[in-house]
């Protein structure tokens, strides 16, 4: 008899101090932060909200949502295109016509990250690396113009076409 | 016969001309009898009181995503600029007027146009009055009070917005030209040597309307300040006397208090230099003043301080406030001044402000001043080499980030349960009212004091100041 509930309160107690652990581990195990880190929602680039873009400035800016303290990668890519003419959003380079202009690591506050780059005439390429596992990368083409060269294309549309 | 008229018009005129000097002299009139002159004084100042209704900082909208705020016109002259244009548009009696909600107002803010930013909310009818619009239009009772002015500058007809707080009143039709404006904005644009400046809402996701810099294009210059009244000199201290009471010091009491502060006394009128370098001026009301008179009040202030301080530059107005002393109706005026086209605010609690007037219409009854200049010290080997940090680096930071959320935190009186932390960081930045680059005036050295670059954060009851280069708590209030 005295064996039986000796068995009985070991499983009991047994029962219950796995009960907590398991409380326990709902705040603070690393499961769980590496469930968090895989949460894609927390790492977005939120400006710009296009992924192509054109524009007459050189500067753009790459902003967006990340948990404070994760180290970002922002590259920029140009191409060899100096009239600018080559290339446009609807006849894009191949990645072998990309060379890096810029490459600079931020990391992430308390509110997000945010980084002004400076792009080239033509077809520019903006990638966005989160160093986490399981994140994607975020690409952003942008297309500068010169304003004097798209009053020409206005005004002679012939002359400006894509060569590639 | 002609003879005879001559002469009686020439004793005419010799006995209006002996009443005019002898009331110079000695008689105080019970009523104006000559108020052309008086008018004609008037407009001799009204330039002052033109350079006091300044804006203090402009915002200008090159397109959807890029914006710039400058604080110094410079050489630009945006505010002399649209003047001429302002006074077409206050003056004209063929315009079309519509209210825009707030939401409605804000979509402006990405076409091209500037904002002109007033440290206070003005009177429609005494900016127009300031501009030398003898009869302004009933813009000024449709929107009684501005704290900015808006034009559009983009394609097709130009149109004002006077806003005051959430209220704007969009005025167009005008036929106006603002050609040379449109070609300043241009010339800036094309310069690129600003910082850019984005939408709170738009990058952040904030729900408030203030815009935000990301990377600063340059530096807050370094600038070093000293006292302009040197309390030491007793000559110097003895000719502002002087000038203060009009009267030789022979004639004015002067009392040297132990802890070095000087005081001039003369027919009820005291002035007081402290040896930190405030100026206090106390002078007894002639009359009671039981109805207060903005306009008159200002023009008021516009004379003394020509009369004291000559033509202040770079002094602005900041604050008004209605008083009440005896019985006695007016106005405490606030005035800050600029150093290098930025703000500078003094951190020393005991003078608070650099120039402070009680004005009871005609008449001066307190006015406290504490001017300090810029020693123009333009070593390079005094220029800051370290990176100025911009806004968004400021808050992004994690003691401010920090500071704020326990502020905020604190200011709603949020308990643990309340506080959703999906949406805390939007509900923080949504708190910042306003965010302004400035310098601080710690007001612990006569010469050689340097200045602090800040960023200002407002808030709904706090103003935080931010050092540029390092983000500590420079003070909060």
């Amino acid at each position: 008899m005295w064996k039986k509930i000796i068995a009985s309160l070991f499983i009991i107690i047994g029962i219950f101090s796995f009960s907590s652990t398991g409380y326990g581990a709902n705040m603070n195990t690393s499961s769980v932060q590496v469930a968090r880190r895989t949460d894609r929602n927390r790492y977005q680039v939120t400006v710009p909200s296009e992924d192509a873009i054109a524009t007459d400035k050189k500067t753009a800016l790459i902003s967006g949502k990340a948990p404070s303290g994760t180290n970002i990668v922002i590259e920029v890519y140009g191409t060899m295109d100096l009239t600018g003419k080559n290339f446009s959003l609807t006849n894009l380079p191949k990645s072998s016509d990309y060379i890096l202009i810029s490459k600079e690591t931020i990391k992430a506050g308390q509110v997000g990250f945010a980084k002004e780059v400076e792009l080239v005439s033509g077809i520019n390429k903006v990638v966005v690396i989160f160093r986490v596992n399981g994140v994607n990368t975020v690409e952003k083409v942008y297309y500068v113009y010169d304003n004097a060269l798209a009053e020409e294309a206005v005004r002679n549309p012939y002359r400006i076409v894509p060569t590639k | 016969m002609i003879k005879e008229r001559l002469k009686t018009f020439l004793l005419l005129s010799l006995v209006c001309i002996s009443i005019y000097l002898t009331r110079q002299i000695w008689l105080q009139m019970p009523y104006e009898i000559l108020p052309l002159i008086k008018k004609e004084k008037a407009l001799d100042t009204s330039y002052l009181l033109g350079d006091m209704l300044e804006p203090y900082k402009y915002l200008l909208n090159f397109d959807t995503k890029f914006h710039t705020v400058l604080y110094n016109e410079g050489e630009e002259n945006l505010w002399t600029s649209i003047q001429p244009i302002l006074v077409d548009a206050l003056s004209s009696n063929s315009f079309k007027v519509e209210r825009l909600t707030n939401d409605e107002f804000l979509t402006y803010n990405s076409k091209r146009s500037i904002v002109f930013y007033f440290p206070e909310k003005f009177s429609t009818y005494i900016l127009a009055r300031s501009l030398e619009v003898n009869k302004p239009n009933n813009i000024t009772e449709k929107i009684p009070d501005i704290d900015s002015i808006y034009i559009y500058l983009g394609i097709g007809d130009p149109f004002f917005i006077f806003s005051n707080e959430d209220k704007h009143l969009m005025v167009y039709d005008l036929g106006i030209d603002v050609k040379e404006l449109k070609e300043y904005v241009k010339e800036i644009e094309e310069t690129g040597d600003y910082t850019y400046y984005y939408s709170m809402k738009d990058t952040l996701g904030s729900n408030n309307d203030i815009f935000i810099p990301i990377e600063m294009s340059q530096n807050v210059p370094l600038a070093y300040v000293e006292n302009e009244l040197i309390p030491n000199n007793i000559e110097e201290v003895r000719i502002i006397a002087e000038k203060y009471f009009n009267k030789d010091i022979d004639y004015i009491r002067e009392i040297v208090e132990n802890n070095g502060s000087i005081i001039y006394v003369y027919n009820q009128k005291v002035l007081k230099i402290n040896p930190n370098g405030l100026l206090e001026y106390f002078s007894p009301l002639e009359e009671l003043v039981k109805e207060r008179n903005l306009y008159i009040s200002l023009n008021t202030v516009a004379d003394f301080l020509s009369d004291h301080i000559g033509i202040p530059e770079d002094i602005y107005l900041t604050k008004i406030e209605e008083i009440e002393f005896e019985d006695n109706l007016g106005y405490r005026l606030t005035f800050r001044h600029k150093i290098r086209g930025l703000p500078v605010i003094i951190s020393d609690d005991d003078i608070k402000d650099f120039i402070q007037i009680d004005v009871f219409n005609k008449y001066v009854r307190k006015y406290k001043m504490f001017i300090r200049k810029d020693m123009n010290i333009s070593d390079i080997n005094l220029a800051e080499n370290k990176r100025m940090l911009s806004a968004f680096d400021i808050i992004n930071m994690n003691p401010t980030y920090e500071l704020l959320e326990k502020r905020y935190i604190y200011d709603k009186n949020l308990t643990q349960d309340d506080i959703n932390r999906e949406t805390l960081t939007k509900d923080i930045l949504s708190s910042i009212e306003n965010i302004d680059i400035a310098y601080v005036d710690p007001c612990s050295k006569d010469k050689e004091e340097k200045l602090i670059g800040v960023w200002l954060l407002e808030t709904e009851n706090r103003i935080y100041a931010f050092d540029v280069y390092t983000g500590e708590l420079v003070f909060e209030r």
